[in-house]
Parts: structure tokens; C-alpha cells; sequence
């Protein structure tokens, strides 16, 4: 962590040398990991099916209910069967994948504005700004997320929205350690030293000189965080606290489906394996850029 | 040492009094207490200003603070407004339960979790150890509640229809047999196991990870030049520092301890606070849910003391730092 910088303008002389920026550098390592490329093709796929989908699929097959065809096994008309109430699993699957993701990502953003905030001005002004903000942080640390989760979801009424930014305002605190743990570390360097001798202002230092260089942790824990707070969905879905009915998530979906897990179970088994595979591949793909942008790692 | 533990005793007494402010402003900021009254005909302005009296709803927020805070601290955390029984004893009666299920969980993790990391991290690269880290990834993304339900599904009925000796599905023990020791222990076998698994896919993922760079290092490579076998090397040199990074992640992993027993004391109906907290929620009864948060969190805050001294215990550069 302490070489960072120098790390850096070494890379930099390199990557002069050798016509490559940082960004191909990184992306060069990413690529020989071969399992999280791999991740990264099944998330880029999953992104456009759930995404573009629903232009192309009918939105009844996805709600409304067919008495005529409950309960029926994966065929050619139904690639994933149909559910107890006789709508489309395959339908509803891409539906609630546009909610689910959508969850995932919106939560992180914003866990992930917060923590960077809070790390990066603990970090950068020390003081009792740095005492206040991390007893803070331990606060919110000591109190098991879950139960304010489920307060707030019951105070708020469940919805996707509140679910988005209840699960953002709860999981930054990780973040907002490392960062300030880096900035503690990056404010004493020369390059910083020369960019307040040349006048550049607080924000600027901020901003512009320490952030960028403590970007591998953000982007790591960004990328991990989405598949956690997907999980937390599902957590909450299972309380009955989560994206509420006929809505679909992937999470309420395999809730809903729990009666019938041995009668009927591709109801619950394809809700279950799009939850277990898109985890997955964010938790590869956040390995992957780990070991990328870690600087001390062979180019 | 002493002076160590002192520090950090004192240390948590500010955490302490924040958590019983969040908890405080969490309930009181979010809900009305009052609410549930609002659409009742049969409730005059003079009965629900009396009823408002009688709690202390009609006084300043900050007061109605200070009036609990001074009875949390003599124990005494008020009356639940559902079942009316003081919420202390409902605490009482549910904490034991669920820190069985939280302690049974925990040594299952760290059954698991140590052999299969340490031989994932000697045999590196066997297929023995890419079967552990891929099963640990899948552990990892696999949602709590849906592996608990399978292992109901598996362990308790169908074993039952099959005729093969299978476990409870839920519940703490049997009602016709009575609370005795086996049928605690019967009934805690699928729930300890699933959250036990569940945790212990990160722990192995840490184990691993640290003890292959312990193994890297300088001292374990003069061990082994001193001619010491293999197994004294990792077992007496090595595992002792690789060990100081699992402390940590359990130190981290207490809350998250509380949030999976909660999950899995829904699935498999367990009497534990997390249920409690659950039920309590629905039914908006505040002192049981401001109870329930102040004690689990001043928990937290008790392993984390705990784990901090153990973590000085092992490693005499946190102790003088």
C-alpha cells in the first residue's frame, strides 16, 4: 500500500514505453483470469436479456395469471414451465431480473457514494472529523444490519425503493474503512505534498490527487457488493419485507415457490439458480479485478 | 495487558450509548406509537390523550429518551404492547435459544472451516482443493433460507417418506416428548448445519488465502531447512499466524452471525430473538424491538471486546501499539 504512488509512476514510465495506459494494463491482467472473463460474458448476457427483454416479451406472460396452464413442466411453449398461478417462469424470470439487478446496483451506488464520502473526509481532514465519522461507522457496524433492515422496511413500507435505499444506507461501512485507512496513508506522500504546494484546494486534493489512487478497493467492493445486496434482497423476500407481490424479484419468486420445492420444482429451482449464478460471477469477477488492479502484481 | 483491556472497555461505552440512541431514533423517528389508535371509532381524543399520559408519549422526545434510557440501564426495558408481559423476560426466555443456535453454528464452522482451509491451502491446485473453493464460492452465493428449505425438504420429509431415520424440520423439541437435552440436540442438527456451512465458505476462503502467503514466508522456509517435517512445520510455525486473519473475520462476522441465525430461525421456526424480532416488527410493538436492538448490539459490541483481546493475545503488536 505504502509503494502505491511510486508503484504508479513506475507504471506510468512503463506504460510510456510500451504505449499502454493504465486502463489496458489493468484490463490485460484482468483478462488472463480466465474465470472471471467468463463471468463477465454470463453478467454481460444476463445484463442484455434482462434489460432488452421485457421489449420483446409480452408483460401478461410475465403477470397475468392462466388457469388453464398451471403448474406445468418445462416444454417447448414454457422453456422454464409455468408457476402455481399459470404465468411464465421464463417471462417472469427476465422481469424480476430487471428488479433484482436493478436492486444490486442502485444499493451499491449509493453504499458506495456514502462510504467513499465518509472514508475520504475522515481520512483526508484526521481530527475529531476522523473521531466522530469512524465512531460512527463502528455504530453502524455494531448494529446487525438485518434487524434495522427489517425495522425500517416495516416503519417504510416495503418496496423497491425503500428496499434500494434502506440496503445502501446500511452497507457502506466496510468501504468507508479502507478508504480512510488509504487516505490516511496517501495525504503524507510527496505527490500530495506538491500538488498543496502548487495551491491545489482541499477538493482538489481530494478529489482529484487521493481518490484515483485508492480506486482498486472501490471498484472491488462495489463489484462484491451488488451480489451481497441481491442476497440481503432475497433475505428480506423470505421475511415477506422485500419487493412485494405481483411485482417479481428473484427473491420473492423462490419465496413464493417454497410450498411446492418437490411437486413443482422448477418453480423454485430456476429463481434459485439465476440468484446463485449472478452471485457467483460478481464474486469471480470482483476476484479478478482484485488481482488486477492490485500493483503488485506482474504486468 | 490490564491496561490494554481497560482501554477498550472504556472505549465501548460511547458505542453503547449510541446504540441506544439509533435504536431510539430508529423507533421513534420512523412510527407513530400512537398510529395504532388512529382508525379506532371506539377511541375518544381524552382516552387516547390518556393512554399518551400513561407511557409518556406526550412528552418531549428528548425526555421520553432519558425515562428509557434510565430504565435500560436497571434492566428494565418496559412492557411489550402486544402480549403486555414485561419484554425483559420475553428477551430472557428467547436469547438462550438463539445463542445455542449461534454457538452449535459457530463450532461447526470452525470444524469445517480449519481442516478443509488448511488442506486447501497445502494441497494447492489438487482437485481436492478446487472441489473445497468451488463449493465454498457456491456457499457463498447461495441465498441462506433457500439451502435451509432444501435440507427440510430432504433431511426431515423426504427421509420420512422414504422410511430412513430423518431429522425434525422445525421447532426447538418435540411437544409430547418435552424439552430434554436429545431433542434439543435433535432439532438444532439442520439449522446449526446450514448457517455452521454457510459461514464457514468464507472462513475457509480466509484460511486458505493466509496460509498459503504464511507458508511463502522466510521463517517457514528456514523451519523447513532445519530438516522439521512437514506436518510440524504447518501445524506448530505456520498456523499460529495464519490463524490472526480468521480472528479478525470472525470479529466481523458477529453481526452477521445475528442477521443468518434470524433468517435461519424463520426457516426452521426456532425460538430465537431473531424470530421475536421479526414477529414484534409486523405487529409494530416498539419496546420489544428497541429491547431486542439494544441487546444484540451490546452483544456485538461484548464479542468484539472479546475478540479484540484474544487478538492481543496472539499477536503482541496490537498489545503495545
Amino acid at each position: 500500500m505504502a509503494d502505491r504512488a511510486v508503484l504508479r509512476r513506475a507504471e506510468d514510465v512503463f506504460a510510456t514505453t510500451q504505449h499502454r495506459t493504465w486502463r489496458q494494463l489493468v484490463w490485460q491482467r484482468f483478462k488472463r483470469h480466465r474465470l472471471a472473463m467468463a463471468a463477465l460474458g454470463i453478467i454481460g448476457v444476463l445484463l442484455v436479456l434482462t434489460m432488452l427483454g421485457p421489449i420483446f416479451i409480452d408483460r401478461d406472460r410475465a403477470y397475468r395469471p392462466n388457469p388453464r396452464i398451471m403448474n406445468q413442466p418445462p416444454s417447448r411453449a414454457h422453456i422454464m414451465g409455468t408457476d402455481e398461478v399459470g404465468r411464465d417462469i421464463f417471462a417472469r424470470i427476465i422481469y424480476a431480473g430487471r428488479i433484482s439487478l436493478t436492486i444490486g446496483l442502485v444499493a451499491v451506488a449509493i453504499s458506495v457514494g456514502i462510504g467513499t464520502m465518509i472514508g475520504a473526509l475522515a481520512g483526508f481532514y484526521r481530527g475529531w472529523t476522523d473521531t466522530l465519522l469512524m465512531r460512527f461507522t463502528d455504530l453502524m457496524l455494531s448494529i446487525p444490519s438485518v434487524f434495522l433492515l427489517i425495522a425500517l422496511a416495516v416503519f417504510l413500507g416495503p418496496s423497491v425503493r425503500t428496499i434500494i435505499i434502506v440496503l445502501g444506507l446500511l452497507s457502506w461501512m466496510p468501504l468507508a474503512r479502507i478508504i480512510r485507512a488509504n487516505f490516511l496513508s496517501l495525504r503524507e506522500k510527496e505527490f500530495i505534498e506538491a500538488a498543496r504546494c502548487i495551491g491545489a484546494s482541499n477538493a482538489s486534493l481530494i478529489f482529484r490527487h487521493i481518490l484515483p489512487n485508492t480506486v482498486a478497493p472501490i471498484v472491488v467492493g462495489a463489484t462484491l457488493g451488488v451480489g451481497t445486496a441481491m442476497l440481503t434482497e432475497t433475505a428480506v423476500s423470505y421475511l415477506g419485507l422485500g419487493v412485494q407481490p405481483p411485482t417479481p424479484s428473484w427473491g420473492n419468486m423462490l419465496y413464493n415457490a417454497q410450498s411446492q420445492m418437490w411437486n413443482a420444482p422448477w418453480i423454485s429451482v430456476f429463481p434459485g439458480l439465476m440468484i446463485l449464478i449472478t452471485v457467483l460471477c460478481i464474486n469471480f469477477i470482483g476476484d479478478g479485478l482484485r488481482d488486477a488492479l492490485d500493483p503488485r502484481a506482474k504486468p | 495487558m490490564v491496561r490494554y483491556i481497560v482501554r477498550r472497555l472504556l472505549q465501548s461505552i460511547p458505542l453503547l450509548i449510541g446504540i441506544t440512541i439509533v435504536a431510539f431514533a430508529l423507533i421513534h423517528v420512523s412510527g407513530d406509537p400512537m398510529a395504532v389508535y388512529n382508525n379506532n371509532p371506539r377511541m375518544s381524543p381524552e382516552a387516547k390523550a390518556a393512554i399518551a399520559a400513561k407511557y409518556g408519549f406526550d412528552k418531549p422526545l428528548y425526555m421520553q429518551y432519558f425515562v428509557w434510557v434510565s430504565r435500560v440501564i436497571q434492566g428494565d426495558f418496559g412492557y411489550s404492547f402486544s402480549t403486555f408481559e414485561p419484554v425483559s423476560k420475553m428477551i430472557g426466555e428467547r436469547l438462550p435459544n438463539s445463542l445455542i443456535l449461534m454457538g452449535a453454528a459457530f463450532c461447526i464452522t470452525l470444524l469445517v472451516a480449519i481442516p478443509f482451509g488448511i488442506y486447501s491451502a497445502v494441497k494447492q491446485y489438487s482437485w481436492g482443493d478446487h472441489l473445497i473453493t468451488g463449493l465454498a464460492f457456491v456457499a457463498f452465493a447461495l441465498p441462506t433460507f433457500w439451502l435451509g428449505l432444501l435440507a427440510i425438504m430432504l433431511f426431515s420429509v423426504k427421509f420420512k417418506q422414504w422410511g430412513l431415520p430423518n431429522l425434525p424440520a422445525g421447532g426447538m423439541y418435540d411437544v409430547s416428548v418435552g424439552k430434554t437435552f436429545g431433542q434439543v440436540a435433535q432439532h438444532l442438527i439442520l439449522p446449526a448445519s446450514v448457517l455452521g456451512l454457510v459461514s464457514a465458505a468464507t472462513y475457509i476462503r480466509h484460511l486458505r488465502a493466509s496460509l498459503l502467503e504464511v507458508i511463502s514466508q522466510d521463517y517457514v522456509r528456514t523451519a523447513r531447512a532445519k530438516g522439521l517435517s512437514e506436518r510440524k512445520v504447518i501445524y506448530r510455525h505456520a498456523i499460529k499466524n495464519a490463524m490472526i486473519p480468521v480472528v479478525t473475520l470472525a470479529m466481523m462476522d458477529i453481526p452477521w452471525l445475528f442477521a443468518g441465525a434470524l433468517i435461519t430461525e424463520q426457516v426452521f421456526a426456532w425460538p430465537g430473538m431473531g424470530r421475536l424480532f421479526w414477529e414484534h416488527a409486523v405487529k409494530v410493538d416498539y419496546p420489544v424491538l428497541m429491547g431486542i436492538l439494544v441487546i444484540v448490539s451490546s452483544l456485538v459490541v461484548l464479542c468484539n471486546l472479546l475478540a479484540d483481546i484474544l487478538y492481543a493475545v496472539l499477536d503482541p503488536r496490537i498489545r503495545f501499539a
